[in-house]
């Protein structure tokens, strides 16, 4: 079975207000970091009995097929840094030649030179983290780029033939109908292949959930972003990026790799700072704490979890019914019982779920509503 | 067996907090039945005596050995009463079972409604009352003005009250020796046929009823066949014994002791509060006050989880069985499916209930607002008691509705006479009486419906006066009033277990203020609710719940699926406690929302 890698590069030149992922500014500590992350990941590969993905001779088994670097802001990273944090991976796994290698970049940091390095080193996607096309949506989430950059950065990045997803924001301060639907085709146009458009989670303890908490900020309304998301999935799906997740739309061959192994329960291990795996039965976390991380790396988890059947049941439901492709109907019945037969009834006559060859799967105003509606199967 | 002029049987009568369970514990120590080293809070309060058999006893009543200054050894027996207005019938009782009650009264607080309504009960019994001025010690104390209201309150000489302090131990001894001066001994006739009567009663699951007795005429000892004088059933006694306070094995029970006995009494009903045991061939006169105890508060209690109606069914049997006042029968709600049409006491007998139903059986309950038993008399000449406003007939076939009343007395510092006079005129009452007791205190005596006390009247009550007011009520009759039943809907569908019935005056406040209220507590779902009140085909108020237009982890990435796999189980947690009416989810407190009513 194939394995993916993520890893964890959490530098970030200023935090934006809405982000709850473990990130720092002390760009001083990036060289430190880096070291850390290499000893886990000697560590880990040394710690096993069974080694994961280790180079070994015809290399089918445990074959790395995905990596993602994610952050912070991956982009921030040094080229000689990143060298090293390629240059490890591949000596210790047996990284495929057709490997999907993502990597999450700033506007700013995304230009022809850029792509070029990163492109050397193998990387053959890139994340954009553009949110919005609108000077004041960008300035009230602290972002520090501009729409002009923005643009800039996405033609870079698909003039390069980098496969290139865009990461936009719905329900943003400042945001009307009007400017979402901007951004929406202006990304579009801008000829990205996929797209992740995710509605404002406000995470507890962020700068925008206090600012919000204090009326300082306001948001747009549950309605319109309700009505706006259900709308963007008719204008995607018109330009060809077809929603395969609750917020994830892509061009023909353009599907995130990676991502489908969260959703699929397949295998990945997580390397940095908060990074997380999941290994057999075992799910588990690094520290949020980069000094610790740094300090105690590769000995630094905080988090491991052993799955019984019932929560990888519940993993299976929320995550298939998270995809388009929702869950085959007889696997439903396996996991629900004649409680999913009903589910399945109320869903389709209140308009949540649809049925499409022996499949159900949600309806965008279903998916809008998931939460809820799936957690009645828990 | 003590003679009887060297018995005392006493009570103590005391607020909440003024000191009674401090007083009992000292008496307990200062006469030796318990040494300092096993002192512990709330020795009386708190005595599941583990017996050597494993069985586990309240123990209701304890026998005390005081040696007096006279050089006489007394037997001492301290009869414990339930402190809440529910039990006032086990409260009249426990108090027939003595000649004298202590009466508590805190030196910093003065007297309050439950004190009054106590010591009038022990006043009806004919008990001498020794009264003590408590925590005297305390900076706040005023005993000139408590012994004052004492008298003008209560109406009872109490110049020469005890002053006294149960914690710093101050004017115990003198409390003691007053037992023996001020509470007259016992008198009964120690060869006429066997009268005691039974003050408490408690279900053990190995050895049966636990009765507690109260000997009046005759003897009691092991072996003899007895008679339940309401019932008639005979029974054998098993075993005797007396709380020292530790359980102590006797042979034999005479005039004036306190006790109590094991017959093999399986059933709880059978052994009645109040009731006359004598002996089984005798037939001697009952002794007075005897009465059958009667649910005042009903609810309908239903399994959250529609499979749990057989466990539930088999803890309300089991409950049954240790609990003689609760009464129940099956109910069957369109709405929530089948449950129990449940009899309590009072509000505090049914909290009781339900969560021992909850931590005993582990159940999850939902209840429904509680009423009353109304009677009604139908247009053909029947009368009817209802206690479930789904069962009333349909008003064309109502000639008239007659529903419970109370005296309320209420005793409050007299700043708080008006809003508590709004308070009651709100709730129907009817003024009987008010009047100052002392400088700034007032008594308030109103009639009133019992649905409109239970309805959060005492809650309403302390939040109005901060506290001050105190409460006291009892059962005075029933009266004819101008009822209707009120239906609330849920999308358009009666919620019978929400029906109730209503003062025709108060039925449109009522159901604007009760759909509101509901309004709050039903958090917004997938779809919008409507919540409307109906008097017949009549809606009354409506209230809209908004559907909730979005509910979705938008961002599930970066491998963290714990952590998102946890707020959906913690989603699915937070609607256990809720109850799912066709497509609606409704958590319990909607249920009691008319309890909330402002």
């Amino acid at each position: 079975m194939p394995l993916s890698i993520y890893v964890h590069l959490p530098f970030c030149t200023q935090h934006c207000t809405y982000c709850p992922f473990a990130i720092s500014t002390d760009l001083a500590l990036q060289d430190e970091y880096i070291d850390a992350l290499l000893r886990e990941i000697d560590g880990v590969v040394r710690a096993s009995g069974a080694p994961l993905g280790e180079r070994r001779a015809g290399g089918a088994h445990h074959s790395i097929d995905s990596i993602y670097l994610g952050g912070g802001t991956p982009s921030r990273t040094s080229i000689a840094n990143l060298s090293r944090l390629f240059a490890r991976l591949r000596e210790r796994f047996d990284v495929r030649d057709d490997a999907e290698i993502s990597m999450e970049a700033n506007p700013e940091d995304v230009d022809a030179d850029a792509l070029a390095r990163w492109r050397a080193l193998g990387v053959n996607r890139v994340s954009i983290g553009v949110q919005s096309f609108h000077d004041d949506e960008l300035r009230a989430i602290s972002r520090v780029h501009d729409r002009a950059r923005a643009i800039a950065a996405v033609r870079a990045a698909v003039g390069s033939g980098m496969r290139t997803n865009l990461d936009l924001i719905l329900g943003l301060p400042a945001q009307t109908p009007e400017s979402f639907r901007e951004t929406l085709d202006l990304a579009v146009s801008l000829g990205a292949g996929h797209l992740s458009l995710y509605m404002l989670d406000l995470e507890e303890k962020t700068p925008l959930q206090v600012q919000v908490e204090r009326g300082r900020v306001a948001l747009p309304e549950d309605e319109s972003v309700a009505a706006l998301y259900e709308e963007a999935i008719i204008r995607l799906d018109a330009a060809g990026l077809h929603q395969y997740e609750i917020s994830n739309f892509a061009r023909d061959g353009e599907v995130c790799r990676h991502n489908l192994r969260y959703w699929t329960r397949g295998e990945y291990h997580g390397f940095g700072l908060a990074a997380h795996s999941f290994i057999g039965d075992e799910r588990f976390a690094n520290t949020r704490d980069i000094r610790r991380y740094i300090a105690e790396s590769p000995n630094a988890r905080d988090f491991s979890e052993t799955l019984g059947a019932g929560e990888a049941r519940r993993e299976t439901l929320f995550l298939r019914l998270r995809q388009t492709s929702g869950i085959l109907y007889e696997d439903l019945v396996g996991l629900c019982g004649q409680e999913g037969i009903a589910w399945t009834e109320r869903g389709i006559e209140d308009g949540w779920l649809r049925r499409v060859d022996g499949r159900v799967a949600f309806t965008p105003q279903g998916f809008l509503q998931s939460n809820d509606f799936i957690s009645q199967l828990f | 067996m003590p003679e009887p002029r060297y018995i005392r049987n006493f009570s103590i009568i005391a607020h909440i907090d003024h000191g009674k369970t401090t007083l009992s514990d000292r008496l307990l120590q200062m006469t030796g039945a318990v040494e300092q080293r096993d002192m512990h809070e709330q020795m009386l309060d708190d005595m599941d005596l583990e017996r050597e058999r494993g069985i586990t006893i309240k123990a209701r009543a304890v026998t005390l050995q005081y040696k007096a200054k006279d050089g006489q050894e007394y037997t001492f027996n301290l009869i414990d009463t339930p402190g809440h207005v529910d039990f006032s019938y086990e409260v009249s009782r426990s108090l027939a079972a003595c000649e004298g009650a202590i009466l508590v009264v805190d030196a910093t607080q003065g007297v309050e409604a439950q004190t009054l309504a106590n010591s009038y009960l022990a006043i009806n019994n004919d008990l001498a009352i020794l009264p003590v001025i408590n925590k005297v010690d305390l900076p706040s104390a005023e005993p000139e003005r408590v012994r004052e209201q004492i008298e003008n309150v209560i109406g009872i000489d109490a110049h020469d009250a005890v002053l006294a302090s149960a914690k710093a131990g101050i004017g115990v001894e003198e409390i003691l020796e007053k037992i023996i001066t001020h509470i007259p001994p016992p008198k009964g006739d120690a060869a006429g046929p066997l009268r005691a009567m039974l003050f408490d009663s408690w279900y053990d699951s190995y050895r049966g009823v636990v009765c507690f007795v109260r000997m009046i005429d005759g003897e009691l000892h092991k072996g003899m066949k007895i008679k339940m004088m309401s019932t008639g059933r005979e029974y054998e006694v098993a075993e005797l014994g007396i709380f020292t306070p530790k359980p102590k094995t006797i042979e034999s029970l005479g005039v004036g002791e306190v006790g109590f006995f094991f017959a093999n009494i399986r059933d709880i009903v059978q052994a009645k509060i109040g009731d006359t045991i004598t002996e089984a061939k005798a037939n001697p006169v009952a002794l007075p006050g005897f009465q059958e105890v009667k649910p005042m508060v009903f609810a309908g209690l239903f399994p959250i989880i529609t499979e749990e109606y057989e466990n539930l069914r088999d803890a309300v049997a089991k409950l049954k069985l240790n609990d003689a006042s609760f009464s129940y029968e099956p109910e069957n709600s369109t709405a929530l499916g089948f449950g129990f049409r449940c009899g309590f006491l009072g509000l505090l007998h049914m909290e009781i209930i339900q969560e021992r139903l909850e931590r005993e059986f582990n159940l999850e309950l939902l209840t429904t607002a509680p009423g009353v038993r109304y009677r009604v008399l139908k247009t053909d000449g029947e009368w009817i008691e209802i206690e479930n406003p789904q069962k009333l007939p349909d008003p064309a076939y109502i000639a008239k509705i007659e529903e419970p009343f109370f005296e309320v007395t209420m005793l409050t510092t007299d700043e708080y006479v008006g809003p508590i006079l709004a308070l009651a005129i709100d709730r129907r009452g009817t003024q009987k009486k008010m009047e100052y007791v002392a400088a700034n205190r007032v008594m308030i005596v109103y009639e009133m419906p019992l649905n409109e006390v239970i309805l959060d009247f005492f809650d309403k009550l302390k939040s109005i006066s901060r506290g001050y007011a105190s409460l006291d009520y009892q059962f005075i009759g029933y009266r004819e009033s101008d009822l209707v039943k009120m239906d609330i809907l849920v999308n358009g569908e009666p919620l019978d277990a929400l029906s109730l019935i209503v003062h025709k005056d108060k039925a449109f406040a009522r159901g604007k203020m009760l759909v509101e209220k509901m309004k709050e507590f039903i958090p917004r779902q997938m779809f919008e609710v409507a919540l409307q009140a109906a008097i017949g085909n009549r809606v009354v108020a409506r209230e809209t719940v908004k559907a909730l237009r979005k509910n979705v982890l938008a961002k599930c990435y970066g491998g963290d699926i714990s952590r998102k796999r946890k707020l959906l189980e913690k989603q699915k947690e937070g609607k256990k406690r809720m109850k799912r009416v066709g497509k609606v989810e409704i958590p319990q407190e909607a249920f009691l929302a008319v309890l909330k009513i402002d």
